[in-house]
């Protein structure tokens, strides 16, 4: 028993010392687990839809992938017309109404999406049948209801109006706009005026143009044998016998240049400038140069290993994330290099991504890095493969590129295959033979100074199109402060609120006739306005609390509705202060000079009547109102009333002239006569 | 021999033929507190490698708000044996994937690898619980890649901000009034030891599961479990917070939010039990009802038939102690907000009003059946699922039985949580409205 307990306690013990770990020691793999690549199978049918079927019975559902290989499109002036005819094809067909389709789809807890080039179904393979049926019914026969079509035009409107304020949105234009140009189909982007010229039979043209057999693929992936998959297939789309008429012109590429270059649109509410660093390139899906090109993109600024990545965050944390992208395409492909930093570190977040495209472009990668980004890439083809759908790729890619039968079996044997002179030399070809196009979204103010060292600068707007550069008021000049300066350098927001009465009398003479006017308030509803011309006659306005009156040579005159809500806004006394309540909106835009005063302007936006409003910088008051207009031959009509030389009036600054264009030469100039701050005045006047 | 060998081939030959019925896996406890869950299956060799700590923004202070967060990203920064900057490479440069999340509740890591490197995931989660390394130069470089990630992802963003008010309006005073990203005076304010504290008391074993999920031979993988994570010493018990839903005066809240947008918005939530509750299970099945797909009557109508919102979405977002049913619209072109919320709000008192009829209640079950399929399909997913029912439920499962709750649910069900819940002295009212409606109002 005894020698038993030893041996037992000898084997423990050195059970425990073997057990002793050293967590220095980072642990070694065990060996490799094969990757199993399944395959797909294919058919064909007469019409020439090609058949690609995964089956994968793990869990019980299927997917159907269709997909139409189409030549880029050329929407000219109608941009989004084949978006939209995509979207389209799910509001009805000719046996079902959308509400139907989608209770069917809901009901069956599946999903069915259409886009202008493709279409999806998927949900549980008990209901495989019913998936390709409806699949097939949008996109054989959708109807185009027009009740569909104004609202998805309506929604398009709001959709723009959205993106206006959206800084993700905003830079995938201006890049599109900017690499490629409005007559590329791959810049062009919808666009309010795009967006009006899309009629409801452009959309069904583009449907007659565009979808057909012919060049086109449904991949079916899941629950499901080739055998079913070819009868169900052929019950629902042998019948489609279309043929696309769509022009087959290739775009040609769009010009590069040599030198970078800088576009920028302001967005003054951004706390972070999106920045994407990119130029195009010449670089097809099928290129010899493909695998070598994915494991530079993978060192540069693939993931969290990418020198993008570790520099701008976790070196300089500039940003949560820098990235890179080279995408491959048929006709043009693109390099880029994307991060969103705070404001003030644009420039050099610029600089950054320069530095990393130029290093990569002149060094050769380390050892380490090759291996650790093929390894990266590796482990990524192995993960993907946990997706059916990435089967379905696989295959679909293989038809449409013409990629060799075993391509994806060989992928991994190329990718080792990838050399640090290969880096090298795609990084050359690729990265650094043209100048980069630097499009930044963003607060202008905080970095346009800085910026102009990498190139010119050109602006645009949120649609990409060309525009001026935004005028920049000093930090904290804003509508708010301009009106706020404006009630102080008038008396006081208090002092203007406090007073009980106010009447004031001014004249003006023009060709030998007086005129007066004389305002009588009693705060917060009675106004009293009278405008006397003599001979010519004179008109009174009164507001007694909720009523109004207009009064022509002392007979009251009903007045128009329209009119009469116009002259209702012209009854308070300093308009500014009743903005708020009568929903006018405004907007700090600029700045300008008035008689050698700096002056900043406010756009003031009265319900949908704009004009703008000019204030002293210095004294907050202001100096002039303007209006402007399009005349019948097509002139823009400027009118201003200026407000001149302010005086003290019982603690109250009021214009002493106020001069008014009236259509003749010269300006009506109303002097101030006299003013009574909380004075007695005439209340008879407000119940006449 | 030949004939039974032959048998079982054909036997599982049939199994494999057959969809996946239920995700088997073994779970057990270490001495030091630690649970573990074990899934096996080895369509492709890979392995998710995955750690749940039971500990998010409700286990903050006020004033120190942030905190579990931050750890995410602390947690990337290195430990005692890892350098800097090295745990993102050590992963990607063995071909894996890593990422975490982290909700009011609990903090999750994962990585994903190809399964030969199951022990390479196991060290490396070991390092992070063990000794992770807490120190100047990672709190400072992270706490400005936190400021960037709240820059990016609600500072920038038009509307982002409305979960942040939300919280703050419908749990005030309570440990969920606050978001997990947190605050950033607090984290500026925030001293190296009270990091070292927060560490020393959430990220101890007894306070976390280890989900493994993929391509292993279980034997062999607690083998590894025993090794690395065996003799983590367990730390004190981690007490989680008391929570009581806080009253609202009886008319609830309604406040306005005015924000960098085009479109006015609106975002009304409704208290709701917390995710363990039974009245959970149908407060998610009217959020079905009101807005999932294209059917549903929030979507139907505002979007399809009257075109008032130009997206409207109800969804509840249930966390351990307590929930908000959020509906949310944006208003289209020209479309007055009041006409947006009355609209929802008619539909919210229809639930309570009318009982739902059997083909949309069989739609519901149908739309489940269909998304527990989907949201089980990858070995991250199924580890976070057994990791998640573990920690909330203590049951892990309910990967399997979970669905059997919603199919208890019946209509009636349905009309009497509408009425509990979707009350006026429940809900917070948020308005959003473009900056350009703020000035001018003096």
């Amino acid at each position: 028993m005894k020698k038993i307990l030893f041996a037992l306690a000898f084997i423990g013990l050195s059970l425990s010392t073997f057990g002793q770990l050293d967590r220095s020691i980072r642990p070694k793999p065990a060996p490799e687990r094969q990757l199993k690549i399944g395959t797909a199978e294919t058919f064909e049918l007469k019409n020439g839809l090609k058949v690609i079927v995964v089956s994968d019975r793990k869990l019980p559902r299927v997917t159907y992938s269709l997909i139409m290989d189409r030549k880029p499109i050329n929407e000219g002036e109608k941009a989004g017309v084949a978006d939209m005819m995509g979207q389209m094809l799910t509001e009805g067909t000719t046996t079902r109404t959308k509400e139907q389709l989608d209770e069917e789809i809901d009901f069956m807890g599946a999903n069915l999406n259409t886009g202008t080039t493709s279409a999806f179904s998927s949900g549980l393979s008990k209901y495989k049948e019913e998936l390709i049926a409806l699949l097939a019914d949008v996109v054989l026969h959708p109807s185009f209801p027009s009740e569909s079509f104004d609202k998805l035009k309506k929604q398009s409107e709001s959709g723009l109006e959205s993106s206006k304020e959206n800084p993700d949105a905003i830079s995938s234009n201006l890049v599109s706009a900017v690499l490629f140009g409005k007559d590329h189909p791959y810049g062009q982007v919808m666009t309010q005026a795009s967006l009006e010229q899309i009629e409801l039979q452009d959309v069904k043209n583009m449907y007659a143009q565009l979808v057909s057999p012919e060049n086109t693929y449904i991949a079916i992936v899941g629950d499901i044998s080739k055998k079913e998959a070819k009868k169900l297939v052929k019950k629902y789309f042998n019948d489609w016998t279309s043929t696309t008429t769509l022009s087959t012109e290739i775009p040609s590429a769009p010009a590069t240049t040599s030198t970078n270059t800088v576009h920028i649109v302001n967005r003054p509410a951004s706390v972070q400038s999106v920045i994407e660093v990119t130029h195009t390139i010449n670089l097809q899906p099928e290129s010899a140069d493909h695998m070598a090109v994915r494991v530079l993109n993978q060192i540069l600024g693939g993931g969290m290993s990418g020198r993008l990545f570790k520099n701008l965050r976790e070196d300089k944390a500039y940003t949560y994330g820098a990235y890179s992208n080279i995408n491959t395409d048929r006709y043009v492909g693109t390099v880029s290099t994307t991060a969103e930093v705070r404001n003030d570190v644009t420039d050099s977040s610029i600089t950054e991504l320069l530095m990393e495209i130029n290093k990569i472009s002149t060094e050769m990668v380390s050892d380490d890095e090759l291996a650790a980004a093929k390894e990266s890439l590796k482990g990524s083809f192995g993960r993907s493969l946990e997706r059916p759908s990435t089967l379905s790729s696989f295959a679909l890619n293989t038809y449409r590129y013409n990629l060799p039968e075993d391509y994806y079996q060989n992928y991994l044997i190329k990718l080792a295959a990838v050399t640090k002179e290969d880096v090298l030399r795609v990084a050359k070809k690729y990265l650094s033979t043209d100048g980069y196009r630097i499009t930044i979204v963003g607060k202008s103010a905080d970095f346009s100074k800085k910026v102009a060292a990498f190139g010119p600068i050109t602006y645009y707007d949120f649609e990409g199109n060309v525009t001026d550069a935004p005028i920049e008021l000093p930090a904290g000049v804003n509508a708010e402060s301009i009106l706020a300066n404006y009630f102080k350098g008038l008396g006081g927001l208090e002092k203007l609120q406090s007073i009980k009465t106010l009447e004031v009398s001014r004249e003006a003479s023009i060709q030998g006739i007086s005129l007066k006017s004389r305002d009588v308030f009693s705060f917060p509803n009675k106004v009293y306005k009278l405008q006397d011309m003599g001979p010519m006659g004179k008109i009174e306005t009164i507001q007694n609390e909720a009523n109004f009156k207009f009064m022509q040579n002392g007979m009251e005159t009903p007045l128009p509705e329209d009119q009469l809500a116009a002259i209702k806004k012209e009854m308070g006394w300093i308009q500014e202060l009743n903005y708020a309540k009568n929903g006018v909106v405004c907007k700090a835009v600029g700045m300008d000079e008035i008689g050698g005063k700096t002056v900043y302007m406010l756009e003031v936006n009265d319900n949908g009547e704009i004009s703008i409003d000019f204030f002293d910088a210095e004294s907050g008051l202001k100096l002039r109102s303007q209006e402007s207009s399009t005349s019948e031959g097509g002139e823009t009509i400027v009118q201003n009333i200026d407000y001149k030389n302010y005086v003290d009036k019982g603690g109250i600054m009021m214009p002493e002239i106020i001069s008014v264009p009236v259509g003749l030469p010269m300006n009506l100039e109303f002097k101030l006569v006299d003013a009574k701050v909380d004075g007695k005045i005439d209340a008879t006047l407000f119940t006449k | 021999m030949k004939n039974i060998l032959l048998a079982g081939s054909l036997l599982l030959g049939l199994s494999s033929m057959q969809a996946q019925k239920s995700i088997q896996f073994e779970e057990y406890t270490l001495d030091n507190g630690l649970h573990v869950i074990l899934h096996e299956d080895h369509t492709t060799p890979i392995v998710a490698v995955t750690v749940l700590y039971h500990v998010g923004s409700k286990n903050e202070v006020v004033g120190r708000t942030g905190f579990a967060h931050f750890f995410e990203h602390l947690l990337f920064e290195g430990s005692e044996n890892i350098k800097r900057g090295e745990y993102m490479e050590i992963v990607q440069a063995n071909g894996g994937a890593l990422n975490a999340n982290t909700s009011q509740d609990r903090t999750f890591y994962y990585e994903v690898l190809p399964s030969n490197k199951l022990e390479l995931g196991l060290w490396l989660e070991s390092e992070r619980m063990l000794h992770a390394k807490i120190d100047n130069d990672g709190v400072e470089t992270q706490r400005e890649v936190v400021k960037e990630e709240k820059r990016l992802r609600i500072d920038n963003q038009p509307y982002a901000s409305f979960s942040e008010n939300m919280f703050k309006r419908a749990f005030s005073n309570t440990v969920y009034e606050w978001v997990p990203i947190g605050s950033m005076e607090d984290l500026n304010a925030a001293k190296l030891e009270e990091f070292i504290t927060f560490y020393k008391q959430f990220y101890v074993p007894n306070n976390a599961t280890l989900s493994i999920a993929g391509d292993i031979d279980p034997a062999a993988a607690k083998e590894l479990v025993a090794k690395y994570f065996g003799d983590i010493p367990r730390g004190a018990e981690v007490v989680q917070p008391a929570f009581a839903t806080p009253a609202l005066p009886a008319e609830g809240i309604e406040d306005v939010v005015y924000d960098n947008i085009q479109l006015p918005g609106i975002f009304m939530g409704f208290r709701t039990p917390g995710q363990t509750s039974e009245d959970a299970y149908a407060v998610a099945m009217l959020a079905q009802v009101l807005s999932q797909g294209e059917s549903s009557r929030l979507y139907k109508k505002m979007v399809d038939q009257e075109q008032s919102a130009v997206a409207v979405f109800a969804f509840p977002f249930q966390l351990e102690s307590s929930g908000i049913l959020i509906t949310l619209a944006i208003a289209n072109q020209g479309v007055e907000l009041d006409q947006v919320e009355a609209t929802i709000l008619a539909e919210v008192e229809r639930l309570k009003t009318e009982p739902i009829g059997e083909r949309e209640f069989q739609k519901l079950q149908n739309q489940l059946e269909s998304s527990f399929i989907s949201s089980n399909s990858s070995m991250a997913g199924i580890a976070e699922s057994l990791a998640d029912y573990h920690t909330y439920y203590g049951d892990a499962n309910l990967i399997n039985t979970e669905i059997n709750r919603y199919r208890k649910i019946t209509a009636a069900d349905l009309q009497r949580v509408a009425q509990k819940y979707l009350t006026k002295d429940n809900l917070v009212k948020l308005k959003y409205l473009p900056k350009s409606q703020e000035s001018g109002s003096l």
